[in-house]
């Protein structure tokens, strides 16, 4: 079992949301807005591939 | 080994491009603090001595160091080499050199509307056309200034969280 | 039993990072939610092999049609993803979503069973004219 990609979205998700609040106190939303969506885009295409290959076994498996 | 190795130059480099901006911040604030010496200095030189330009921006130069003093000393150079070229048009020669290339936008758009007024006044009109300067001047650096441990902070804290997701995603 | 206490250690880390990622902004917690499930489905389905190969074992031995239990294999897993993924909606707040996840899944397994219904009205039909 892939432990370590619970450790990297949480570290991932720590780590921008820190990013977005320095964003926000400096005034620059926009661009807080963006680094979210951006890093939330790269996280669900990392988590995507999971839920493809847990659908590929599934499908193997129970021959759907 | 060799991805910790590559993670750790990763986080160094991005944290490193957040305290060069940083540091660029603290660099730029220096220089219109410089500027605003030597522009001071200027107005006293045109009030007090009418000295002429070429020998002015001379003796600015040489009374300034850096950037500032390489800038002021493209103007004399530009002033004295007599080519009938106009204040306007030595001194944006000189902003679009490699001296002026880290001043603020803002202070190189008030030099160049400066420049066009030293040439073309008298001196009463050039020493409110340095005041002009002065203030524009002043209040940039005033809010350089207040703004400057923030965005310090803000530069180096982006570059440190970039270099970690950056570094965490690709291990 | 390594696999399992394996899984224990990943849903209360999991359950940590979700509730400290709320705090911070609830977009990750979801998606952190959904990897979680993601992951322990997955082990699932993989320790779920050997019980799948007895139950058609059992099916060649009773000497059953694969039509008769495949579907009803199929529509178990049906349900079990269909809960899944409403409760994952309902984690996100969706509870529309949730339902209409449900109703899916239930037109799903029904969908499934049909050939099974037909299957048996056709043989009570000839045990009729019989």
């Amino acid at each position: 079992m892939d432990v370590d990609l619970i450790f990297k979205i949480a570290a991932v998700g720590i780590i921008v949301s820190i990013l977005n609040q320095v964003l926000v106190r400096s005034g620059r939303e926009e661009q807080a807005t963006m680094t979210t969506i951006a890093a939330l885009v790269v996280v669900l295409m990392i988590v995507v591939q999971k839920i493809a290959d847990l659908f590929s076994l599934v499908k193997s498996l129970f021959q759907f | 080994m060799l991805r910790t190795i590559g993670a750790l130059l990763v986080v160094m480099g991005a944290a490193g491009t957040g305290v060069g901006l940083s540091v660029f911040v603290r660099h730029s604030a220096g220089i219109l603090q410089q500027l605003i010496m030597s522009l001071e200095q200027m107005k006293s030189e045109i009030l007090f001595r009418k000295t002429p330009l070429p020998e002015l921006t001379a003796r600015l130069a040489e009374n300034c160091g850096g950037e500032v003093g390489s800038f002021w000393s493209e103007v004399s150079d530009g002033l004295r080499i007599g080519q009938a070229r106009s204040v306007c048009e030595v001194m944006r020669r000189a902003l679009s050199g490699r001296a002026a290339g880290s001043f603020p936008a803002q202070a190189r758009r008030t030099l160049q509307n400066l420049g066009a007024g030293l040439g073309n006044y008298d001196a009463a009109g050039q020493v409110r056309a340095v005041d002009l300067a002065l203030s524009r001047l002043g209040g940039l650096f005033t809010e350089l200034r207040d703004e400057q441990k923030s965005r310090m902070k803000s530069y180096c804290t982006l570059g440190v969280c970039a270099g970690l997701a950056l570094a965490i995603l690709m291990l | 039993m390594e696999g399992f206490v394996r899984v224990l250690a990943v849903t209360v880390t999991a359950v940590i990072a979700t509730a400290i990622l709320k705090r911070m902004g609830g977009e990750f917690a979801a998606v952190l939610a959904l990897c979680c499930v993601c992951l322990l489905g997955t082990f699932a389905v993989r320790t779920a092999a050997p019980v799948v190969e007895v139950i058609e074992r059992l099916e060649t031995l009773s000497g059953l049609s694969p039509a008769v239990l495949g579907p009803v294999l199929k529509a178990a897993l049906v349900g079990i993803l269909t809960g899944i993924a409403s409760a994952v909606c309902a984690d996100g707040g969706q509870n529309g979503m949730a339902k209409a996840v449900e109703l899916c899944g239930t037109v799903m397994a029904l969908c499934l069973a049909a050939p099974l219904i037909s299957a048996v009205l056709e043989l009570l039909e000839s045990l009729m004219e019989k």
